[in-house]
């Protein structure tokens, strides 16, 4: 099956074309050169990125150096070459003092034990500086924000894994940050709380100008929420772009979704010679046609007796996307060790 | 659905100093202690000792004036604790024995009750103090906050101090007070000015080396059991292994025997911290005349101060790092 995707556009020439436009917005993250090594295994290989305002992707397999270079950004690890600016502020240098700047949110749990909900998030405040009752005062703020009700009273530990979520993120918020980096936000959470949690993101982004990295796995959650990707793998940016930029398709095409008569109507397609690919979803992507080429469309519809439920310009699939450019590093750096990723068929989540 | 949502707001207060938020470590932690209520009853018990020790102190100012408790004071110095030249100068003149019979009576104050109260303490706040931070990873949301790892180390060994200062310092130095109350003259403040420093230099070196010991057996586990365990069994040891030592000397002819504050040579003391501890702390009452003689257990109590928040320091950053 052939795919449409952007990854047939070299990396360099995507990564490119972002600093043009990071140029325009001015990075509020710009590392340059990035290197750390785990013993002999380098993690990040003069890594170089740039992130603008509003939310970005940080997408990766296993191992790709997500993890290094969050904790890298937040100066929890020691960097052995690279420099930068965060929110204008010289990087490493300054990286502790970065720290009252971000509002860092752990893919794995962490809870002061004992504390009460309230009390975790006003410890949260106060290790970023807060006043103890104006923590306090704070706390209720965020939390009422992040919906977390009476429970605000009960112990941490009696907490699910999805209150959990939310306790983090109102720690994250506790000092108002510009930065905000998640890592892992929507894990454990349900499909209700994981909409509610990603429209905060957005509220964040948008209403309050918030700066918001998001590494995770769950590629719809980017989709949803992102307005660029970046993508590593093997230690390298390999994909650093809008998610506009990144949808947009090498050739032209348009997409298809029936409500009926899907067989007939692809039958149609092959005996036309019409070069057209099966997507998830029920989409039916037709390589090479473009806007004007609608009226052909419904006519062929018609004449299989197919029932036209959504037609739209083709858009590249992110998962594709994503799977390209690993196997591309990982055909890239052949000393490497291997990198990991998988994509369920419904394309919803690259896990680790 | 909420009465009223008015979402996020904004937050442009002002910040407090970063030198001073390791303080939010140490607060947070004693409000946690305090939640314990069995705890809060030992806290509570560990002021009991104040009670014999104010009654020596209102018993010696008392013979000043009094003959009868002259000889009373004499004896409790020459039998109890082993100093007839302060017997001595009890019987020749009270007053000139001042110095000495307070510095004899706090010494004993954090030797004997103050001591084992420590033990006990640390031996239940201390082991979860960091293995619990490991176990929920709380340390990430320490340290994503602009807080180094020496400042989370003094924030938690500020928790270990705060317990002590207010069971064994607070009491003494009001201890201190009452006897300044007592005594008949105000000479007695010119004689004994030198106590509030030494109390708290006391408590210090009563502090750091448990504080940071208890840290480091708490930073090698997350499960706070076995800290304890390891905690008390290190005491207790310590005091069996010093016994057993000991009672060779005296078999030997050593110089054990009696109800000594010093007994055992300089070396065999070295074996139990809770006797090399002592060694340091009569240095600091000037109870031990010759300070070269706890030259080993100065050096050993150093040495293991300095390791053990090393060793420490160095548990908490590798959990960063993995």
């Amino acid at each position: 099956m052939e795919l449409l995707s952007l990854s047939r556009l070299s990396p360099h020439a995507l990564l490119s074309s972002v600093r043009e436009e990071s140029l325009i917005r001015s990075p509020v993250i710009h590392l340059r050169g990035v290197r750390k090594r785990y013993g002999k295994h380098l993690v990040l290989d003069g890594t170089s990125l740039e992130i603008g305002p509003g939310v970005t992707g940080l997408l990766g397999p296993n191992g790709s150096g997500k993890s290094t270079l969050i904790k890298g950004l937040m100066g929890l690890v020691s960097i052995e070459g690279g420099e930068g600016e965060i929110l204008g502020h010289p990087w490493p240098r300054e990286a502790r003092g970065i720290r009252d700047l971000i509002g860092y949110l752990p893919e794995d749990d962490c809870y002061v034990a004992g504390l009460q909900g309230v009390e975790a998030v006003q410890l949260a405040g106060r290790l970023s500086g807060l006043e103890r009752m104006e923590a306090l005062r704070r706390s209720h703020e965020v939390m009422d924000f992040c919906d977390i009700g009476q429970e605000r009273y009960r112990q941490v530990e009696t907490y699910s894994t999805g209150m959990r979520q939310k306790l983090k993120f109102a720690q994250t918020l506790v000092h108002d940050p510009p930065l905000i980096i998640l890592d892992e936000p929507t894990t454990g959470l349900d499909p209700s709380q994981r909409d509610a949690l990603l429209n905060r993101v957005r509220t964040l982004a948008q209403q309050h100008e918030k700066t918001i990295l998001i590494s995770t796995h769950i590629l719809p959650d980017v989709r949803q929420v992102c307005d660029a990707v970046v993508i590593l793998a093997g230690g390298i940016v390999r994909v650093s772009a809008s998610l506009e930029q990144l949808s947009q398709p090498v050739r032209p095409g348009l997409s298809v979704w029936l409500a009926a008569g899907a067989e007939a109507f692809t039958e149609l397609l092959s005996s036309r010679g019409l070069p057209w690919s099966q997507q998830p979803r029920g989409e039916i992507q037709l390589e090479g046609m473009q806007h004007a080429d609608a009226s052909q469309i419904w006519e062929m519809a018609a004449s299989s007796g197919a029932t036209i439920r959504r037609l739209e310009p083709a858009r590249a699939s992110i998962e594709q996307i994503f799977m390209d450019v690993v196997r591309q590093s990982q055909g890239a750096t052949p000393g490497r060790p291997a990198v990991s990723s998988s994509i369920d068929s419904e394309g919803s989540s690259a896990t680790d | 659905m909420p009465l009223i949502d008015l979402g996020y707001r904004r937050w442009d207060g002002v910040r407090s100093s970063r030198m001073w938020r390791a303080l939010a470590i140490t607060h947070t932690g004693l409000q946690l202690v305090w939640r314990t209520v069995w705890l809060r009853r030992l806290l509570w018990f560990a002021w009991l000792p104040i009670l014999p020790v104010g009654i020596g102190f209102f018993l010696y100012e008392q013979s000043i004036t009094q003959p009868d408790q002259q000889r009373m004071i004499a004896e409790i110095m020459e039998q109890a604790f082993d100093r007839p030249d302060v017997a001595e100068i009890v019987r020749r003149d009270p007053k000139e024995a001042r110095h000495e019979v307070w510095a004899q009576m706090l010494f004993a104050f954090f030797r004997y009750p103050q001591a084992i109260n420590m033990v006990l303490l640390f031996g239940l706040v201390a082991p979860r103090i960091i293995s619990h931070d490991l176990r929920s990873r709380a340390y990430l949301l320490y340290f994503s906050r602009p807080l180094s790892v020496a400042e989370y180390l003094i924030g938690k060994l500020l928790i270990l101090g705060t317990l002590l200062m207010m069971t064994t310092t607070v009491p003494a130095l009001i201890v201190y007070v009452f006897g300044l109350l007592l005594s008949p003259d105000i000479g007695a403040l010119v004689q004994t000015w030198d106590f509030p420093l030494r109390i708290l230099l006391a408590s210090l070196v009563f502090t750091l080396p448990t504080a940071s010991l208890a840290m480091l057996l708490s930073s090698f586990t997350m499960d706070s059991r076995y800290a304890s365990f390891a905690w008390f069994t290190l005491w207790v040891l310590g005091w069996v292994t010093y016994g057993v030592l000991t009672g060779l000397d005296v078999a030997e002819g050593g110089s054990g025997g009696g109800i000594t504050l010093l007994s055992g040579s300089p070396t065999t003391r070295l074996v139990s911290l809770y006797h090399a501890l002592g060694d340091v702390q009569s240095v600091v009452f000037g109870i031990l005349r010759d300070p070269s003689a706890a030259q080993s257990a100065i050096m050993l109590v150093s040495v293991l101060t300095i390791v053990s928040i090393l060793v420490t320091y160095y548990r908490v950053a590798s959990h960063l790092r993995a």
